[in-house]
């Protein structure tokens, strides 16, 4: 939604400054009478372009090599993605969050996988042992949010910090799960059996995944 | 739209344009146009786009990296070149292109990033520093924008990307320096960019404001005032002057100062009472005239 608005702004405006670069005299309340739903972004643009944009020469034909400000500038940001690309390694997102960024819903992603909503729920919820998961649901589910699979392992709750890039030809071995006192906890298996989404099918099919899987 | 998917590999889908609400005919056929001129655009960018060498070799870098002055690439087929090297995993080949795109813009980027700083009030030791952050936050986030493949306005309309990044990262920066109102910030010691403006304007702005349930004639007057000598203020600076006030009130400030429109007008547009406008108006003028280093101006012109 964000950036479907985004986009529709982008277009608005940038229709905006054709007609100041053509020679025109454009009037922002034509903009806004047209689009009142994006007023204040297409404001906000119109005077920072007036304000600032309007004066600055366009990019170059000819290639310069980098200035010593542009050199210094390019790797401070380099530095700042690295950085920020090792913490967010090291950043847990729950599988709903990861549905989210993809805009999928529990359904879809419930539809996706094969898996049920109180599957999902429950892992969701860190209610199943995760060593008892077969890989073929874990690498269903990294495809569905277009993530590693040690991303999915690491929303499940299932391995240290430390590890959080795993490769995905690793075993899913050695998790260690923090459950809270009296909470009950299941393994995949038992959830199938448990499901009340699931159809008689769909278990069976699970089954023999597991079954081949040795889990 | 045109999705070039990877060499050879063209998707076209357009997306539906962007309608407004309310149109006359005229505006439907200047609609169309855009559209069409849209359409031309994305098929002439495919074609440049399909007609470059294999990916990764020499040729393709040469026409990355030294293109003859009459034969360059658009930017937005770099943008392309550089989401196939994601494509590709080729981590030395995507830096390699958003390089070459850095160097394409350093001059205009540079120019900006003195441009609008050119006006704040800080020490020449301080300004080389936040010039040299400013410049930096742009190429991060410049970066971030080109490698994030759904970001397809990119691959359409560079500049146009390029200008609103321009205006995130400024903003952002003058937000962090504490320099910017956004709609929650209501403290006008927080503006503190110097502005060109006539000292009548200022000695008229920084008359006492009006009680909020004063004498509503008084109110009246002193707006007034203030509003005829911002309407003394050069056209060009205006929008400068209003940069940093909230949204909301820019828009006012902009229909009434720079488009000549009547305090009806406005509201019609903005589809707000009168009474709204006014009092966005008195706002408005109020957070100039409370600006400390207009108040400097005023003091030794």
């Amino acid at each position: 939604m964000a950036r479907e608005y985004d986009d529709a702004v982008l277009s608005i405006t940038a229709r905006y400054v054709a007609e100041v670069r053509a020679g025109h005299q454009p009037r922002l309340s034509d903009y806004l009478a047209r689009y009142p739903q994006y007023a204040e972004a297409i404001t906000d643009f119109v005077v920072y372009f007036h304000a600032v944009e309007v004066d600055i020469p366009a990019a170059t034909s000819i290639m310069p090599p980098l200035s010593e400000q542009s050199q210094s500038a390019l790797d401070q940001a380099w530095e700042r993605i690295a950085s920020s690309e090792m913490k967010s390694k090291h950043t847990f997102s729950s599988l709903l969050q990861l549905a989210n960024l993809q805009g999928r819903s529990l359904p879809q992603l419930a539809s996706d996988t094969g898996l049920s909503q109180d599957i999902i729920h429950k892992l969701e919820q860190h209610v199943i042992q995760v060593s008892t998961i077969p890989y073929a649901a874990l690498k269903r589910l990294a495809q569905a949010l277009q993530q590693p699979v040690g991303t999915i392992l690491a929303s499940l709750g299932s391995i240290d910090q430390q590890s959080g890039a795993r490769s995905i030809a690793e075993a899913p071995a050695g998790y260690s799960q923090e459950h809270q006192p009296g909470e009950q906890v299941e393994s995949f298996r038992e959830a199938i059996e448990r499901s009340a989404a699931l159809n008689s099918e769909q278990k069976e099919t699970w089954f023999a995944i597991l079954t081949e899987e040795g889990i | 739209m045109v999705t070039m998917l990877s060499q050879g590999v063209v998707r076209t889908t357009f997306p539906p344009p962007i309608r407004k609400l309310h149109g006359s005919m005229e505006e439907d056929t200047l609609q169309e146009g855009t559209d069409n001129e849209l359409v031309r655009r994305r098929m002439y960018l495919a074609s440049i786009y399909h007609a470059l060498p294999d990916y990764g070799s020499t040729a393709f870098w040469r026409a990355i990296e030294e293109p003859d002055e009459k034969a360059i690439l658009p930017l937005e087929v770099l943008v392309k070149c550089l989401r196939l090297a994601i494509t590709y995993q080729d981590d030395v080949g995507r830096n390699r292109i958003i390089t070459t795109i850095i160097r394409r813009n350093q001059t205009s980027n540079e120019y900006w990033a003195r441009h609008t700083l050119a006006r704040l009030d800080v020490l020449p030791d301080e300004r080389q520093t936040l010039e040299h952050d400013l410049y930096a936050d742009l190429c991060e986030s410049l970066i971030r924008a080109l490698i994030d493949t759904k970001r397809l306005f990119w691959e359409e309309h560079f500049q146009h990307s390029l200008s609103f990044e321009r205006k995130h990262v400024y903003q952002t920066c003058m937000r962090r320096e504490g320099r910017w109102k956004s709609k929650s910030e209501h403290d006008p010691e927080r503006v503190t960019v110097a502005r060109r403006i006539p000292r009548s304007l200022i000695e008229s702005l920084d008359r006492p404001a009006p009680r909020p349930d004063g004498d509503r004639q008084e109110t009246q007057m002193v707006d007034e005032r203030a509003q005829q000598e911002l309407l003394a203020v050069e056209h060009a600076d205006i929008p400068r002057l209003i940069l940093h006030l909230p949204e909301k009130l820019k828009a006012v400030v902009w229909l009434i100062f720079w488009e000549s429109k009547t305090e009806k007008e406005a509201a019609g547009i903005l589809n707000v009472s009168d009474r709204t406008i006014r009092n966005r108006l008195h706002d408005a003028l109020q957070l100039l005239r409370n600006d400390p280093r207009l108040k400097k101006e005023a003091m030794y012109g």
